[in-house]
Order: structure tokens, then sequence, then C-alpha cells
């Protein structure tokens, strides 16, 4: 059984992250999902969400995923996103401007309101704010 | 003689030339540098990828899925990337020319009843391989230009999804990629491969790791199979075509550099013979004239 596990994040801009952790929670289409080494093999189509990693018996990150796939094997984990985002590259204010856009399209409807869209974009909105307040550690926890 | 000023004005003409080439050299090589970093970024992501969708392949039992199915091919769509623009040696010739191979050779093998019944069609990226296909009378069914210098993943979605949509919709049976791939600086493959339906046995498995063994995996889908896979065979073609475009785009600067080099330096050379012939000449017109007033003098 191997001991630990490999977490890779790529998305088509760039690498996110390359290491090894302790564990993984991410969040795929039918819920969260925590991986630990020696997972048995799998393949996830992942929602939007936040991705937490645990390294050395601590909480060390967590970052915003949105959409994409992961590959699981019993020794690494995967994790090929649309889109990535650590806390503090998010912006904020952009993200809750969206959110407030993307509620009042949902709540004013008129016919040619893309409904899915807007919800998809709304989700995508609180996905980054709920990440974005998460503190930022790299490395070990004080 | 009258030769004397044609040749000085054809060493000025080879000179402005060669200011015009040297100048394209240089901004080749920036954008170079720009080309060959986003391909760079992009390649990791494309071969977990690969590797993924290869693993994922290998797992499946029943290739119900009518991405993994293969069909009786009549119609065929060819994605070709090329440049906007020429001046770039012989990139957009070579990747056209395997295009067109590539049609030709697989049409050798089916019977002469089926020959007639296929149909290929082409997915233009870039102005040369949209001309190049216009010419030889394929039917080019969608063009892209303003692309291919600079590609953005958006791009790639599109043609993607068109792609995809035409397979869906059975108005291709087969759908391949014909792009250039970047191994060097100086060295360049064209590459042809068939991107739908995917079919696992016949994985480029050059590139993906083939150290594991052949054993089926048992892979547990989420949600469930059948909407994984296709979530993720769209993704897949996107993903390769984003790679394949970022791919083309770092071959086109690369051998646009290459070749304005060279024409650079064969401008010199030439200036540099012209200038001597040019030298040789006035000097035999001094000689001449000279000759002449000397014996002319004697004579008085």
């Amino acid at each position: 059984m191997a001991k630990s596990l490999r977490l890779k994040i790529l998305t088509p801009l760039r690498e996110l992250y390359n290491d090894d952790v302790d564990m993984v929670v991410l969040r795929g289409a039918n819920g969260d999902m925590g991986i630990l080494p020696g997972h048995e093999t799998r393949a996830a189509k992942l929602g939007y969400g936040p991705l937490r990693i645990l390294k050395d018996g601590h909480e060390e990150n967590e970052l915003a995923v949105l959409g994409g796939f992961a590959f699981i094997t019993n020794e690494s984990t995967t994790v090929l996103s649309d889109a990535a985002e650590w806390p503090d590259e998010i912006d904020r204010v952009r993200a809750e401007s969206a959110a407030e856009r993307a509620r009042n399209r949902l709540t004013q409807k008129t016919n040619d309101t893309d409904t899915q869209r807007a919800e998809l974009s709304l989700r995508r909105a609180l996905v980054r704010i709920d990440v974005s307040s998460y503190p930022i550690i790299h490395g070990k926890k004080s | 003689m009258a030769s004397t000023r044609s040749m000085k004005r054809r060493v000025k003409s080879i000179g402005s030339t060669q200011h015009i080439t040297r100048a394209m050299n240089l901004v080749a090589a920036s954008k170079l540098q720009r080309a060959s970093q986003k391909m760079n970024t992009v390649r990791p992501f494309h071969r977990e990828t690969e590797r993924a969708v290869y693993e994922i392949t290998r797992g499946i039992s029943e290739l119900a899925n009518p991405y993994f199915t293969p069909r009786q091919v009549k119609k065929r769509t060819f994605i070709v990337i090329s440049g906007d623009r020429g001046l770039c040696g012989g990139y957009n010739v070579n990747v056209c020319k395997l295009a067109y191979e590539t049609m030709n050779e697989t049409l050798a093998s089916v019977s002469l009843s089926d020959l007639n019944s296929m149909e290929d069609s082409v997915i233009a990226v870039g102005m040369k391989a949209r001309d190049y296909f216009r010419k030889r009378r394929k039917s080019v069914i969608r063009s892209y230009s303003g692309i291919s210098a600079m590609p953005f993943y958006e791009d790639a979605q599109e043609i993607a999804s068109f792609a995809t949509g035409l397979f869906n919709t059975r108005d291709a049976d087969e759908v391949w990629l014909v792009y250039t791939e970047f191994l060097t600086t100086i060295s360049h493959l064209p590459t042809a491969i068939k991107l739908l339906p995917l079919d696992p046995a016949q994985r480029h498995g050059e590139r993906v790791n083939d150290s594991h063994n052949h054993t089926p995996l048992t892979i547990d889908f989420e949600p469930n199979e059948e909407e994984f896979l296709s979530y993720i065979v769209p993704k897949y073609v996107e993903t390769i075509m984003y790679g394949a475009l970022a791919e083309s785009a770092a071959c086109e600067t690369a051998s646009r550099m290459q070749s304005m080099d060279n024409a650079t330096k064969n401008s010199a050379e030439l200036i540099r013979k012209l200038t001597l012939k040019y030298n040789r000449v006035r000097q035999d017109t001094i000689t001449q004239e000279l000759i002449e007033i000397v014996s002319g003098a004697s004579t008085l």
C-alpha cells in the first residue's frame, strides 16, 4: 500500500500544485470526497468547490477549483481543472459583484434569461468568495 | 558601361531586402519566446490529460459509448492547423501536405465502391491551409483566420465543439487532427492523429509512458461511467486541440525566424559577390580610359 499521495493540480494555463500530501478533499459531482493514500482507482467529474489539502498533519491549504475532473489512483491524484485559483489570487470584490449580478438575473427572470448560465456563474462566484476568506498558509500552520 | 549603374542599383535593392528580412527575423525571435512560453505552460496539462484519458479508456470494458465505437467510415473531417502568412520556410506546405497524404493514403486502402461514397472535409485553421485545400477541390467547411499566431483556449474550445458536434450528428464518422509538433527550435514534426472515435488500442503510445502492464483497471466512475465519458471526451478533444494550436504557433514563428535568418545570410553573400563584380567592372573601365588617354597623347 502506498504511503504517500502525490497531488497534482493543473489547468490549461499553469501548474498549481505538485507535491506529496496526506489527504485531499475535493468536491465531486456527487459531493465532497476525501482521498487518502491507497484509494481505489477512480475517475470523477468535479463540481465547483473548494479543494483542501492536508499535509504533514496540518490543514495546509485551500483553493477554488471550478470544474474539470480528477483521476485518482492508489498513489496519486491528478486534478485537471478548467480553472483553479489560490485564495490570494481571487478578486473578492469582483466575485461579490458577479454573485450580485447573477442573483439579480435569477430574481428578475424574463423569458430570455439563461437560467442555467446565471446559476453556474452564481455558484462560481460563491465558491470564490468562500475560498477567498480562507487564510493563506503556505507551509506549516503556526 | 551601362551595367555599372544597374549593378549598383541591384546591390542597393538587395540591401533593402536584407533590412526587411533582418527585421522580420528579430520580430519572429521575440514572438517565438512568447509562443514557446505558452506552449510550455500547456504541455503538462496536455500530457496529463492524455495520460489520464489513456488510463481511463483502459478501464472501460464495454466500449458502448458512441465516442469509442468505430463506424463505417463515409465522411471524414480533417482539422488542419497552418499559419495565416507565408515567409516561414516549409512550415505551411509540410503540414498541408501531410494532411493531404493522410487523406489519400487511407483512401487507397478502401475498395472502389466505397471510394465514391467517401467524403472528406476540412476545417482549416490559418489561411494557408484554407487556400491549399480549396485549390485541391476539397470542401473546406469552416476556416479560421487570425488565431493561429496567438491561440487562446476559447479558440480551441470553439473548434473542438464544432468538430465534436459534426461527429455527434454523424456528419463526420472520423475526425482527424493535423498539426506541427515542436521538437526543438530547428526541428518540427508534422503530425496526424485521429481524434474521434477514441481508440484505446491505437493510442499514440510513444508519448504516453507505457511501462504499466496492460491488465485492465477497475475504475470507479463518478457520477457514473456514461456521464463521465460524455463529459471527458469533448474535454479531451478540447485539450488536445489547444495543445496542438500552441505547438503549431511556436513552430510557425520558429520556422519563420529560421528562414528569415537564412534569407539575411543569403542576401549578405549576394551583396558581397555583386560588389566585387561591380568594383572589377569599374576598375576595368578606368584602366580602359587611361589606356585611351595615354595612347591618344603618344600619337601627338
